[in-house]
């Protein structure tokens, strides 16, 4: 790619951006969020029209149209959130849109039978892709059963049929966009197995990362962008984490938090043999212990999906537990509706600030007093709101917690992610909580406002607070809480503190190993 | 950039329906010239039935309002994320309540007529409750039962108003109706009060009690939304349910007032033609009104404002289309076809502007 420029009205997302893949190696994107990773990215695959410069595959300059077209010239990308059907099998979703790609024997048609030629026509036959694949899998060293469901596999597995999808249309470049977002240390372990059995073949992988450890230990070349532009494309020989943290954000970052040792004060939450199951019926906790006092963080390591966002709905939302009970400063909270547990103290930062944070056409100023916006002051008599009040109060809370906008009544959607994650973290700390729930605080979040979420967390302990920090960001964890929990299937299967925790041990409970001794992978 | 954001975003907010129009009245004139006849007559049709006259303007303003009413009614509902399509039945069952209020009820005028208002009021809310309830407590598709539950008010009514509650005899007409509307419930005309401010209209156009009823519950459903807590929830659960349940809002309870809020609304659609235009209520009330209400809430954005504009320009084609059927050949049918486009072509209008000021907000805030 060279000399990318894309310009939208008022930004210029790449401006000359250039960067170059050799077959059999693997090139790392790095830069903060909006630096134009991702811009970069659709322009090659044909998402975007570059407002300059062109693009070579085999020294051709080409024009790509279209993601068809992208695959058609040999890239292939692997979303973030995967693009598969759940309810079809392996086989299904790797061939869906390339049914006919692999041609069945035609040599004999012209002696068949018209019918016989549009029943052949019509109906799939699938020996042909099926034999393809089992070629691919053998190749690339991946063993997956064809005919299992997709939504029945583990997250790991599916990122493994997006990958089968693109090397069966025959692709030569392969984006990955943050692939090890959603993986235990052990998948993200295979996943970089994958990619070098790629560059084996001469295939070319572009791995998109926040997670600077992870490219350093798998990149040939790290290519870092900010602000649409490359600041700089280094070899992996030489480069330090901190110095492209550095060129990522501009200035030197600390993600080592100045993180104090807890003054443990009395049990704040107190989870007793609770058991739950979801709407499917299916047990998703089954009895899990713990506290958390006021002035620790408590964190919970795990692979998503292993209950985690179960326990937190327990605790913040009016989800029924089957079993067992929840106890704030003591006083059972099982059957309270939010608003009372809002009430009682409960704060909240959800795993999904797009589903279930923000009124996103909303203004920041009623964003703000979400929670606290059904009482004085912000709502006078008669059930009047109180304009000059919930707007004074988004004037300080914005100032605050420095979030990057025009003023208080800009709407929510305009606002960078890390600004809106600013957004809620400061309508939940303003209401003096005894309980921080945070869940996922710094998913899709650029290291600069991460610093400074990590900096409230710490505060919210030091303050007194009970902090309960549910991550699937291992660094994360280890860096925040005193206490380690990791959840696996359902229950809390290791605990250790900030001291001792190590990652292998962490990884090697929060994959079950140690229950059942082996992985399926 | 010569325009401040929010100046630009309100003349976004008023181009689409511009557009709208426009676009909707250019294809009526191709579809005037493909039916042969000429788009000058056709032109010139419809401002002779629309604003040739004071009369002709104030007869589109007096069909604007049981539109506005319809308008209002569904849009409240909408703004709670609750489709209401059931107007139409609310509106059937209110009317009747009002109308029995009106035929049984002993008052002297000054209570008589906010009694049968209100009477009206609670019968829309009444036959709106059920699916409320079901919705909220079991999980039914409020389309389903609303729907379900036009075709039970239309049958219901039919019954009631041939049997227990027939009035057959009274008047000349032999079509299945109650009895006479007490007299002091009637609702008066206001033409006077226009006529003494100057604007010279007939006394035959019906601008009654129905338009300051249309006016006031305009301003309410405004201040409700807009200036007051329940309506910012109202607002919350229907931008993002998820966000209101996590902020401790109790989302059944919202949904379920803005669904009898809606219903009791609907309930005022059929005021005009029951207490001011005939006099009693009858199986041939104006039927479609409610389902119109969902197409005026779309063009006026669910907002009490922007529905005054899309009730009038409702009513407009309305009446364009019988100008088109009196003076020219063109079918009457025609302004279906066109209000039908012009939905489609606002909604889509106003769908990428909005993405494009979106798109255009977030370029400035990141550069």
């Amino acid at each position: 790619m060279d000399e990318i420029t894309k310009v939208f009205p008022g930004v210029v997302a790449n401006d000359e951006v250039s960067m170059d893949l050799e077959a059999g190696e693997i090139h790392a994107l790095v830069g903060e969020n909006g630096a134009g990773k991702t811009t970069l990215m659709k322009i090659l695959y044909g998402l975007y029209k570059p407002d300059g410069g062109r693009i070579f595959i085999d020294d051709q300059p080409v024009e790509i149209t279209g993601a068809k077209d992208a695959i058609a010239k040999g890239v292939g990308m692997v979303h973030q959130h995967f693009m598969l059907v759940p309810v079809f099998n392996v086989l299904d979703n790797v061939i869906l849109g390339a049914e006919r790609d692999v041609a069945p024997d035609r040599a004999g048609d012209q002696q068949k039978r018209l019918l016989d030629r549009i029943a052949d026509r019509l109906y799939l036959n699938k020996n042909a892709p099926r034999q393809r694949i089992t070629e691919i899998m053998e190749r690339n060293r991946i063993d997956i059963d064809l005919d299992r469901r997709v939504g029945e596999l583990p997250v790991g597995i599916q990122q493994r049929v997006e990958i089968l999808k693109i090397l069966y249309r025959g692709a030569k470049v392969l984006v990955f966009d943050e692939p090890t977002a959603v993986l235990s240390p052990q998948e993200i372990e295979s996943l970089f197995e994958s990619f070098r059995r790629l560059t084996d073949q001469g295939k070319g992988v572009i791995f998109i990362s926040h997670k600077l450890d992870e490219v350093l230990q798998i990149a040939d070349r790290i290519t870092v962008i900010r602000r649409g532009r490359v600041i700089e494309t280094m070899p992996r020989k030489g480069a330090t984490k901190s110095r492209i943290a550095e060129l990522m954000v501009g200035k030197p970052v600390i993600l080592d938090v100045d993180n104090p040792d807890p003054e443990l004060g009395e049990p704040i939450l107190e989870v007793e043999s609770l058991s739950a199951v979801d709407s499917r019926g299916y047990d998703v906790l089954n009895g899990v212990d713990l506290t958390v006092r006021a002035g620790e963080i408590v964190g919970i390591a795990g692979v998503e999906g292993n209950g985690q966002s179960e326990l937190v709905y327990q605790v913040t939302e009016d989800h029924h537990p089957t079993g067992g009970d929840i106890r704030l400063r003591g006083e059972s909270i099982v059957g309270w509706d939010v608003r009372r547990r809002r009430e009682a103290g409960i704060a909240h930062i959800p795993e999904d600030r797009h589903r279930q944070g923000l009124l996103m056409s909303f203004s920041l100023a009623d964003n703000l007093c979400l929670g606290r916006h059904h009482r004085p002051p912000f709502v006078g008599s008669l059930g009047f709101r109180n304009t000059q009040e919930i707007h004074g109060f988004a004037r300080e809370a914005i100032e605050a917690y420095d979030v990057r906008t025009p003023d208080e009544t800009t709407e929510a959607h305009a606002l960078s992610g890390g600004n809106q994650q600013k957004v809620i973290i400061a309508r939940e700390m303003s209401g003096d909580p005894a309980l921080l729930v945070a869940s996922q605080p710094t998913r899709g979040v650029d290291i600069g406002a991460t610093e400074f979420i990590y900096k409230q967390i710490v505060n919210a302990k030091t303050d007194g607070r009970a902090v309960l920090l549910v991550s699937a960001d291992l660094d994360e964890v280890m860096a925040l809480a005193d206490r380690i929990l990791v959840m696996y299937e359902g229950r809390v299967v290791y605990e250790t503190n900030r001291r001792e925790a190590t990652k292998e041990k962490i990884g090697y409970y929060m994959t079950g190993e140690a229950e059942h001794d082996t992985v399926d992978a | 950039m010569t325009l401040s954001t929010r100046n630009r975003d309100r003349l976004f907010a008023v181009l689409a329906p511009v557009i709208g129009f426009v676009a909707a009245i250019i294809i009526l004139l191709v579809i005037v010239v493909l039916v042969g006849e000429s788009p000058a007559r056709a032109i010139n049709a419809i401002v002779r039935i629309t604003t040739s006259n004071p009369s002709r303007l104030a007869s589109v303003l007096s069909q604007a309002i049981p539109l506005y009413i319809a308008g209002i009614a569904v849009a409240f509902a909408f703004q709670a994320g609750v489709f209401n399509i059931g107007a139409e039945g609310q509106y059937f069952f209110g009317g009747l309540i009002g109308a029995l209020a009106g035929i049984y009820l002993r008052l002297p005028a000054f209570l008589h007529v906010p009694v049968v208002v209100i009477a009206s009021m609670i019968g829309g809310a009444a036959w709106a409750a059920i699916p409320a309830v079901l919705k909220v407590k079991r999980g039914v598709h409020e389309v389903i039962t609303t729907i379900m539950f036009n075709s039970i008010a239309i049958y219901l009514i039919n019954y009631l108003v041939n049997r227990p509650l027939s009035g057959l005899g009274e008047g000349a007409s032999l079509e299945p109706r109650t009895h006479e509307i007490a007299e002091t419930a009637l609702f008066g005309k206001l033409n006077g009060f226009f006529q003494a401010l100057g604007w010279g209209i007939g006394d035959h156009v019906y601008l009654d009690y129905s338009l300051i009823v249309a006016l006031v519950m305009g301003v309410l459903v405004w201040l409700v939304l807009y200036k007051l807590r329940i309506g910012f929830e109202v607002r919350a659960v229907g931008e993002a349910i998820d966000v209101a349940r996590y902020s401790g809002m109790r989302v059944s309870r919202v949904q379920i007032t803005a669904f009898l809020a809606s219903g009791a609304l609907a309930g005022l659609i059929g005021l005009q033609e029951i207490f001011a235009i005939r006099g009693f209520y009858t199986y041939n009330i104006a039927t479609g009104l409610g389902f119109d209400g969902i197409a005026i809430a779309l063009i006026g954005r669910n907002n009490p404002l922007g529905i005054i504009f899309a009730a009038i320009l409702f009513s407009f084609l309305r009446q364009a289309g019988y100008g088109l059927q009196l003076y020219t050949s063109v079918p009457n049918s025609v302004t279906y076809v066109i209000s039908g486009l012009m939905i489609i072509i606002i909604v889509v209008s106003d769908e990428l502007m909005t993405r494009y000021a979106r798109n255009l907000r977030r370029k400035e805030l990141a550069s």
